[in-house]
């Protein structure tokens, strides 16, 4: 019999002995909080969308506004630069070497003349700016995109090549110099078959891609096919002093046939250009609002995959958790004493008032010294000393922190 | 009988070692809970910004920087555009707050004639000297030669400066600049700063000049002061 008991303890031991490691069996009195994640985020119905019981606690993303590129176009030196316009093309709207912003997640059509030592050339680029992402804000902050056209380039489009040339900001993790610089990745150099923007994409996030061809979009008589005829047309020439900024042709604009290689939300209007949409930011859905199909056949995030039938029958999950949130109580009680209790003077029932003013002779009078002679009030710099106050702001430095010098 | 006391001890061995294991804390910032933001994915402004949120902004205090260029120099502390911009030659020292990002122009420099440059600055972090001497003892920005001539070659430099941590600090006399260490590129600055101590201030500065219609760009001109002390 004692063999069995002993068999039976030893079964459950290595049963249940990894599984019990004691914390279900002892109450410390600890109280564990969600992950930090979900406190930031709670999630939809929680924060917000509406109906929400609280705000986000994390910061919000950046206001949303407009973002542009800094195009530096490096050489080749001399090179004279347009781009298309509603009516046609700006010519001569800048030489290289010259910067010049571009909004993002746009694509433009340039114009490229007066190449050096290539007489008569007339090039008509497009360059696709991309949307600023995590990875590349802080550079495209600070930084412009080098973009330079070589001779080697020029030599491949002139013999009927078409040159690919794409812009990325490589990866941090594979790169082992402390400073960020941008790396360019050319059609022509790689292997047959190797498409520059995947490859570029694989390396690391990209910011820009020129694509250059030998097509000549201005033939006398033929601009109905490749430019969008207006009945009246004015000419924008830089030599004659007469900019204007360059109209986006992709996603918006005419039908150009450029490939869209990014996310962009819709533009407002014609000739603008896209959106970066921020989750949340600028009219942008919040994160967690469901907008598009999933394969369950119900509206779901926009990441489940698309294209395929509706094939899931059940989708279960079970938590597990252990809740000890208590219940809500119907009475609520407290009981406050003030111990030593409260003793105060007993109301003044009899005053006795004399009031002397003083009397002051011409020039006699001197504002505080704490005023310092500055606006006072609200948002001004009066009292205390200097200290800047916001509007509704307490007036005066909180208590322990020093004041302005 | 026997048997139930041998499984009593057996058991109770496996619950205190279990709970010794539990309560070993790994040493920062090695425990689970440690996901410090990486700058490498960090627009400029968000580490400022979950500084505001954490509440380390104090709406009344400004924090003494002082920018230092190698040589002479001009900086211009930009703020908003009803405000005028301060002007002052290096070493330049204004207040900021904690929280926004703000920008600096930095022009006449010795040795690069004709050229501008304009790094951002935020601070995550004060400093608590006494009251007397804040602006006495403000946080010092060196900015290199080599600084200076990889921003115009349109490179990215980054740096974070940190309060060293007194165990860990470099046992060695401080001199006219503080000192700087170069990390691979690969590595998480403000990861590595906060392995070192407590850091307080990110500067970046590259090749871009920002255009009239960037300048009013709220992220980069704040509609808040900063403190200029003339002599």
């Amino acid at each position: 019999m004692k063999y069995y008991f002993l068999a039976l303890g030893t079964l459950v031991v290595v049963c249940v002995g990894c599984a019990v490691d004691g914390q279900q069996v002892i109450d410390k009195g600890e109280y564990h909080a969600p992950p930090a994640a979900m406190m930031q985020r709670p999630g939809p119905m929680v924060d917000l969308p509406y109906p929400a019981i609280m705000q986000p606690l994390a910061p919000q993303p950046a206001e949303f506004i407009p973002r542009t590129s800094q195009v530096r176009f490096v050489g080749p030196a001399g090179m004279m630069l347009g781009w298309q316009i509603p009516v046609g093309f700006a010519e001569n709207q800048m030489m290289a070497p010259g910067r010049y912003n571009f909004k993002q997640g746009a694509t433009y059509r340039l114009k490229a003349t007066n190449v050096p030592g290539r007489e008569g050339l007339v090039l008509y680029p497009t360059l696709q700016v991309y949307p600023a992402h995590p990875t590349t804000d802080a550079y495209l902050t600070h930084n412009s995109i080098p973009l330079q056209i070589t001779d080697e380039d020029l030599d491949q489009i002139e013999t009927n090549n078409f040159v690919t040339k794409v812009i990325y900001l490589p990866e941090a993790k594979f790169q082992e110099l402390a400073i960020a610089g941008v790396e360019t990745l050319v059609s022509t150099r790689l292997d047959p078959g190797v498409d520059p923007v995947s490859e570029a994409d694989r390396r690391g996030t990209i910011m820009a891609v020129m694509r250059i061809g030998n097509m000549d979009l201005e033939m006398p008589g033929q601009q109905e096919e490749m430019i969008q005829a207006v009945s009246h047309e004015y000419k924008f020439n830089g030599d004659n002093g007469k900019f204007i900024d360059p109209m986006p042709i992709g996603p918006a604009g005419p039908a150009s046939g450029m490939p869209n290689g990014f996310v962009m939300g819709g533009p407002g209007g014609p000739g603008m250009p896209p959106q970066n949409m921020i989750a949340g930011v600028g009219g942008a859905e919040a994160w967690g609002m469901p907008r598009s199909g999933t394969p369950i056949g119900l509206q779901g995030p926009p990441h489940l995959p698309y294209g395929g039938p509706a094939s899931l029958k059940s989708h279960t999950i079970y938590n597990n958790t252990r809740y000890d949130v208590g219940q809500p109580v119907d009475h609520f009680v407290t009981r406050v004493k003030h111990d030593p209790g409260i003793r105060m003077p007993h109301p003044v029932k009899d005053v006795e008032y004399t009031e002397k003013h003083p009397v002051h002779g011409p020039n006699d009078l001197s504002v505080p010294a704490w005023y310092g002679g500055g606006p006072a009030g609200p948002g001004g710099y009066g009292p205390p000393q200097g200290a800047y106050c916001p509007p509704g702001y307490p007036q005066g430095p909180p208590q322990g922190y020093p004041q302005g010098q | 009988m026997r048997a139930i006391a041998c499984l009593l001890i057996l058991s109770g061995t496996i619950l205190s070692s279990n709970a010794d294991r539990l309560l070993a804390q790994d040493r920062f910032p090695d425990q689970r809970y440690y996901h410090p933001l990486n700058h490498h994915h960090m627009p400029p402004g968000q580490a400022g910004m979950w500084a505001g949120a954490l509440g380390r902004a104090d709406l009344c205090y400004f924090q003494p920087v002082q920018i230092r260029l190698p040589a002479s120099g001009q900086v211009t502390f930009l703020q908003s555009q009803t405000q005028p911009a301060p002007v002052a030659a290096s070493p330049a020292q204004a207040g900021f707050m904690v929280g926004p990002l703000y920008r600096i122009k930095l022009s006449n420099i010795e040795g690069y004639p004709g050229l501008e440059l304009y790094p951002t600055l935020e601070l995550m972090d004060r400093l608590h000297p006494p009251a007397h001497l804040r602006q006495t003892y403000p946080i010092p920005v060196d900015l290199t030669e080599e600084d200076i001539e990889k921003a115009a070659q349109d490179q990215l430099v980054t740096k974070i400066i940190y309060i060293e941590q007194p165990d860990i600090a470099l046992p060695q006399t401080e001199e006219d600049r503080i000192r700087e260490e170069e990390l691979p590129k690969n590595r998480n600055l403000l990861e590595e700063a906060d392995l070192r101590g407590r850091p307080v201030l990110i500067l970046r500065i590259g090749g871009r000049i920002p255009s009239p219609h960037e300048l009013n760009d709220p992220r980069i001109m704040p509609p808040l002061p900063l403190e200029f002390v003339t002599e």
